[in-house]
C-alpha cells in the first residue's frame, strides 16, 4: 500500500536520509528502529507531506504523492509531545480531524463520544487538556489520531514521554488498538524492547539506511552487523580474525562461529557475537574461560563479568576471582557482517 | 525597622510628589462648588474628549496591529540579511521623545517637508499638495510609528515559539492551510496579540504629545484636554475632574492587561522554530514588499529630521514656484543667537543647557532614591511585596495630570516651588523612578548570594566583596538605569509643558514653540534641535539596548 522509493535527505548539509526504500501492507505495524537523531523523525515528516524529500517518491497505492499536501493526504501522525491544542478541551482536541473532514456535527459528537469509550476517557470529554496527567494526554492524542479513521497512523515515540511502568501498560492496549485499525502502521521508537512488543517487521535505520530488516525474531536470532547486535544488546562483541581453519582468533582465543558467509578468507578482520545467555548443560564446541571480576543478580539469574569484559548470565552465582571455565551452547556464537 | 530603611527614601518622596498630589486633584474635581460652569456644559466637553479618546486609539490600535502583526510574522519566520539591524532600528522608536517624532513627521509631511516641497518643485504648485500636519491621519501614523514595536515584540516572540508540532498536527489532520491559520496559530497567539493590543491602547489612550503636537487645535483627547484647561483655559476645577476620569480608564485598562499577561502562554516551548530561508520568489516579494513598508514607516521618519535641519528651500530667481535647494548649517548656527523679538529672552541653545541639567538631577534623584528600593525588591519579603506595586502607580498615571497635581499643590508654603528651578526635575524624577526601579531590580535580584559569601570566605572584607563582586553587573546595570533616566527625563513632554517656566524652557518645549510659529527659520531651528535630541535619545537607546541583560524581558 505505501511504498518508499529511495528517500534521500540531508539537514544542514548533512546527509540524515540516504536512500531508504521499504514497503508497508495492510494492517502490517512497521516499527522504524534507530538511534536519537538517526533521522526516524524527519522520515515520518515525509511520508506525511510535512517535508520534502531531496530526492526519491513515496507511493500510496503505486501512486506518487509528491504533489499532494499533507491535509489531503488523510495519513495519521501522533507526536512524541502528542501536540494536543491547548485552547481546546479533550472532546474538542478529538473532533479537529472530523471537523476539517466537514462532517456534520451531530456524527461527530457520535463517533468522538464512542472513541473516547473506547480509550476510557469519556468523563474527561470537557476537561482541559492541559489539565490532564501523561497517560492521559497520551490516550487524547491516540483518540485524536484514529477517530478520522486515516489510511495510514504514524507513532513518533509516542511513549517516550512516559515513565516505565506505564510504558509497558500501555504497549499492550496500543498493540490491541493498532491490530484492530487494519492499516498499515509505521512506529517509531529508539527503544528495541517497545520494537519487539509491537512490530511485524522491524527496520534499522544506521546512518541514514536500512541496515537490517525483519521479524523480531529474525532480528534477534541473526542481526547481520555489529552496530545492529550492539544497539539491540544481544551480547559480547569481539573482533577477530578468520583462520584457515574456519575458526576465528579473538583477544580471549579462538571461538568456532556459525552462520559465518562461506566468502571469508584467511587472514580476514571480522567481528563475532558471543549471546550471554547459558543454558544449563550446554553442549557446543566453544569453551569460554576467564577470572570473574563482577556479580551481579539480574532477572532470575546473575549477570557475571569476565576480566575480559565478556559478560554471561549463569543460573548459579560464581565468587569474584574465581577462574570459570564455561562450555558455550551451540550456536551461540555468531559471526557479524 | 532596618526592612523600612531602604524605602524611606522613595516612599517619602512618592507620598509628597506623587500622592499628595493625585490627593490634591481628586479632592480638586470632586470639589464641584468651584466649577464655573453648568454642569450640562462640562458634561458634554467630557462626553466628547472620551469619545474622541476612545475613537483615535481605537483606530490607532487596529491600524498598529495591521502593521505589526505580519511585521511580526516576518521576523518569527524568515532569515533575511540586515535583520539584526532592522531589529535594533525597531526598539529606537519606542522611546524616541514625541517631540522628535512630532518633528520627523512634519520633515517628512509637513507643508515644509521633504515630500511637500518635492511635489510643489516637480509640478510647479505653489502650495504643499499634501495636507498632513493637524489631521487624524498625521494622529494615527505617529501612533503606528510609536507603537509597532510592541507589537513586534510581543506576538514576534510568542510566534517564533509556537510549538511547530501543533500546526503538523493539524495539517496531518486534514486542515488547509488557511484552517491551520485561523484554527490553530491564531488561538494559539491570541493572548499574546490581545496583550500587545491592550498595551497599544493603553499607550495611544494616553497620549499627549503627538496628538498636541500632530493634530492640532481640532483635536482633543483626555490628555490634551486636561492641558488644555489647565495651561491655557486655567480652569483647573474641570482639569481636575477629567484627570480623575483618565486615571479611572487608564487604572481600568491596566488592570485588564494584567490579567491577560498572567493568562499568556501557559504552553509556550523555549524550542525556536527553525528560519525559513529566502530563496523562493514568492518569499522574496512578501520579505522585501515587508521590509519597504516597515523600513519607510521607522527610517523615513527619523532620516527627513536630519536632512531637512541641514536643507534650505530658496525661491530661484525670477520664478514664483520652483525653489532650490542647498546645504546649511544655519539653523543650527542660529541656535547661540539670542535674537531681539526671539521667542525667548535667551538664546535657544539655553534649552540644551536647561534639558541637560534637569536630566541630570533627574537621574541623580532616581538613582539615590531607586538604588535601595530595587536592592530591598530583589530579595523581597512580605513588605516588598505589599509596596512594590504602589511604587509602580506613576507609570500609570499620565504626566499631564502629574503636572497639573503639582500645580494645584506645590503653589503655597510649606511646598511654594512653583518658581523653583527643582520643580521640573522633581516630576523627572517621578516618572522615571519606576523604570530606574525596574531595571535595576533583575540585575540585583540575579546577583547570587553565594558569590558574596564565597569571596567573605576567601577573605575579602564586606565592602571590599561588595565591590570586587557585585559592580561588574551591578554597574552595569546602574548605567543602564541611569541612562534610562536621562533619556525620560530629556523626552519628557507633557509634565514639563505645564510646568516649566517660559524663560526656562526644556528642549521639547522649545521644539514644540518653534514649530507652532510661522517663518522658515523658526522650522528650521525647530529642525536643528528635534534633530540634537534626536540623535542623543538613539545613542542612549542603543545604550540601553547593548546594557540589557540577556533574558530580562522586552518590556
Amino acid at each position: 500500500m505505501l511504498d518508499l522509493i529511495d528517500i534521500h535527505k540531508s539537514y544542514e548539509g548533512a546527509q540524515l536520509l540516504n536512500g531508504i526504500s521499504f514497503s508497508a501492507g495492510e494492517s502490517e505495524i512497521i516499527c522504524l528502529l534507530g538511534a536519537s537523531g538517526s533521522g526516524k523523525s524527519t522520515l515520518l515528516q515525509i511520508i506525511a507531506g510535512l517535508e520534502k524529500p531531496d530526492s526519491g517518491q513515496v507511493l500510496w497505492e503505486g501512486k506518487d504523492l509528491a504533489i499532494t499536501p499533507t491535509h489531503l493526504r488523510n495519513f495519521g501522525l501522533m507526536f512524541q509531545d502528542y501536540a494536543l491544542f491547548p485552547f481546546l478541551n479533550v472532546a474538542e482536541n478529538v473532533a479537529f480531524g472530523l471537523k476539517m473532514q466537514n462532517i456534520p456535527q451531530a456524527a461527530i459528537n457520535l463517533r468522538v463520544d464512542e472513541i473516547l469509550k473506547q480509550v476510557d476517557l469519556q468523563q474527561f470529554a470537557n476537561r482541559k487538556v492541559t489539565d490532564l496527567s501523561g497517560g492521559e494526554q497520551q490516550r487524547v492524542a491516540l483518540a485524536r489520531v484514529l477517530v478520522p479513521r486515516p489510511k495510514l497512523l504514524m507513532f513518533d515515540e509516542p511513549l517516550g514521554a512516559l515513565d516505565r511502568s506505564l510504558r509497558e501498560d500501555l504497549q499492550a492496549e496500543l498493540r490491541r488498538i493498532l491490530r484492530k485499525s487494519r492499516v498499515p502502521v509505521i512506529y517509531v521508537t529508539h527503544d528495541q524492547e517497545e520494537a519487539y512488543a509491537l512490530a511485524d517487521r522491524i527496520l534499522l535505520l544506521h546512518e541514514g539506511q536500512i541496515t537490517r530488516a525483519g521479524s523480531p525474531e529474525e532480528l534477534w536470532r541473526d542481526p547481520g552487523s555489529a552496530w545492529a547486535a550492539s544497539f539491540l544488546g544481544l551480547g559480547n562483541i569481539l573482533s577477530g580474525q578468520y583462520l584457515a581453519d574456519g575458526s576465528v582468533q579473538t583477544s580471549i582465543g579462538p571461538f568456532r562461529a556459525s552462520d559465518c558467509q562461506h566468502s571469508h578468507y584467511a587472514g580476514e578482520a571480522i567481528n563475532i557475537l558471543i549471546r550471554p545467555e547459558i543454558e544449563q548443560g550446554s553442549g557446543g564446541e566453544n569453551y569460554l574461560e576467564g577470572f570473574v571480576k563482577d556479580v551481579h543478580f539480574f532477572k532470575n539469574g546473575y549477570r557475571v563479568t569476565l576480566q575480559s569484559d565478556v559478560y554471561l548470565f549463569l543460573p548459579y552465582a560464581p565468587r569474584v576471582g574465581e577462574l570459570l571455565s564455561i562450555n558455550l551452547p551451540e550456536r551461540s556464537v555468531q559471526c557479524l557482517g | 525597622m532596618r526592612r523600612i530603611l531602604p524605602w524611606l527614601g522613595a516612599s517619602t518622596f512618592l507620598l509628597i510628589f506623587f500622592f499628595y498630589p493625585l490627593a490634591r486633584i481628586l479632592g480638586l474635581g470632586l470639589d464641584w462648588s468651584g466649577l464655573r460652569e453648568g454642569w450640562d456644559q462640562v458634561v458634554r466637553l467630557a462626553g466628547s474628549t472620551i469619545w474622541f479618546t476612545f475613537y483615535q486609539a481605537f483606530l490607532s490600535t487596529l491600524l498598529t496591529l495591521l502593521v505589526g502583526l505580519p511585521g511580526a510574522y516576518l521576523f518569527a519566520h524568515y532569515d533575511f540579511k540586515g535583520k539584526k539591524l532592522f531589529n535594533a532600528l525597531t526598539a529606537v522608536p519606542f522611546m524616541l521623545p514625541t517631540v522628535v517624532v512630532a518633528a520627523g513627521f512634519n520633515a517628512l509631511l509637513g507643508p515644509r517637508g521633504w515630500v511637500n516641497v518635492t511635489l510643489m518643485n516637480f509640478f510647479h504648485l505653489e502650495n504643499a499638495p499634501i495636507l498632513f500636519m493637524n489631521t487624524l491621519a498625521a494622529i494615527l501614523l505617529a501612533h503606528v510609528f510609536y507603537n509597532t514595536t510592541i507589537v513586534f515584540r510581543l506576538v514576534g516572540n510568542a510566534w517564533m515559539r509556537l510549538d511547530p508540532h501543533l500546526s503538523q498536527a493539524a495539517r496531518v489532520m486534514g486542515a488547509k492551510p488557511r484552517d491551520v491559520f485561523w484554527k490553530v496559530s491564531i488561538p494559539l497567539l491570541r493572548p499574546s496579540i490581545m496583550a500587545a493590543a491592550l498595551l497599544v491602547f493603553l499607550f495611544d489612550f494616553t497620549s499627549f504629545g503627538v496628538i498636541l503636537l500632530l493634530g492640532g487645535p481640532h483635536f482633543a483627547s483626555l490628555e490634551v484636554e486636561i492641558f488644555i484647561q489647565s495651561v491655557q483655559m486655567l480652569n483647573l476645577p474641570v482639569a481636575a475632574l477629567l484627570s480623575i476620569i483618565q486615571l479611572l480608564f487608564t487604572l481600568a485598562f491596566s488592570v485588564l492587561y494584567s490579567r491577560v499577561v498572567a493568562k499568556e502562554n501557559v504552553v509556550s516551548k523555549p524550542s525556536l522554530n527553525p528560519m525559513r530561508k529566502v530563496n523562493t520568489w514568492r518569499s522574496r516579494i512578501i520579505v522585501s514588499g515587508m521590509l519597504i513598508i516597515l523600513g519607510s514607516l521607522f527610517v523615513l521618519p527619523m532620516a527627513a529630521l536630519p536632512l531637512r535641519s541641514i536643507a534650505r528651500f530658496d525661491p530661484a530667481m525670477g520664478e514664483r514656484t520652483v525653489q532650490t535647494t542647498s546645504l546649511t548649517l544655519d539653523y543650527y548656527r542660529e541656535l547661540f543667537i539670542n535674537r531681539n523679538g526671539s521667542l525667548f529672552y535667551v538664546a535657544p541653545i539655553e534649552a540644551v543647557r536647561n534639558s541637560l541639567s534637569y536630566a541630570g538631577l533627574t537621574v541623580l534623584i532616581s538613582l539615590l532614591l531607586g538604588f535601595p528600593v530595587a536592592s530591598a525588591l530583589a530579595r523581597p519579603g512580605r513588605l516588598e511585596r505589599v509596596l512594590d506595586p504602589f511604587l509602580m502607580l506613576p507609570l500609570g498615571a499620565s504626566a499631564v495630570t502629574l503636572g497639573l497635581g503639582y500645580i494645584v499643590s506645590f503653589n503655597q508654603p510649606p511646598f511654594n516651588l512653583l518658581t523653583s528651578p527643582w520643580l521640573v526635575p522633581l516630576a523627572h524624577s517621578t516618572i522615571a523612578l519606576p523604570f530606574v526601579i525596574r531595571s535595576l531590580q533583575p540585575a540585583l535580584a540575579a546577583i547570587p548570594d553565594d558569590y558574596r559569601k564565597a569571596a567573605a570566605v576567601l577573605g575579602a572584607p564586606p565592602l571590599r566583596a561588595w565591590f570586587a563582586v557585585n559592580w561588574p553587573l551591578v554597574g552595569r546595570a546602574t548605567l543602564a538605569a541611569g541612562t534610562f533616566a536621562f533619556t525620560v527625563s530629556l523626552g519628557e513632554f507633557g509634565a514639563t509643558s505645564i510646568l516649566a517656566r517660559p524663560d526656562n524652557p526644556t528642549l521639547p518645549l522649545a521644539i514644540y514653540r518653534f514649530l507652532s510659529q510661522p517663518g522658515g527659520l523658526n522650522y528650521g531651528q525647530a529642525m536643528a534641535m528635534a534633530s540634537l535630541l534626536m540623535l542623543v535619545a538613539i545613542l542612549a537607546i542603543l545604550l540601553i539596548e547593548r546594557l540589557r541583560l540577556p533574558g530580562s524581558g522586552s518590556f
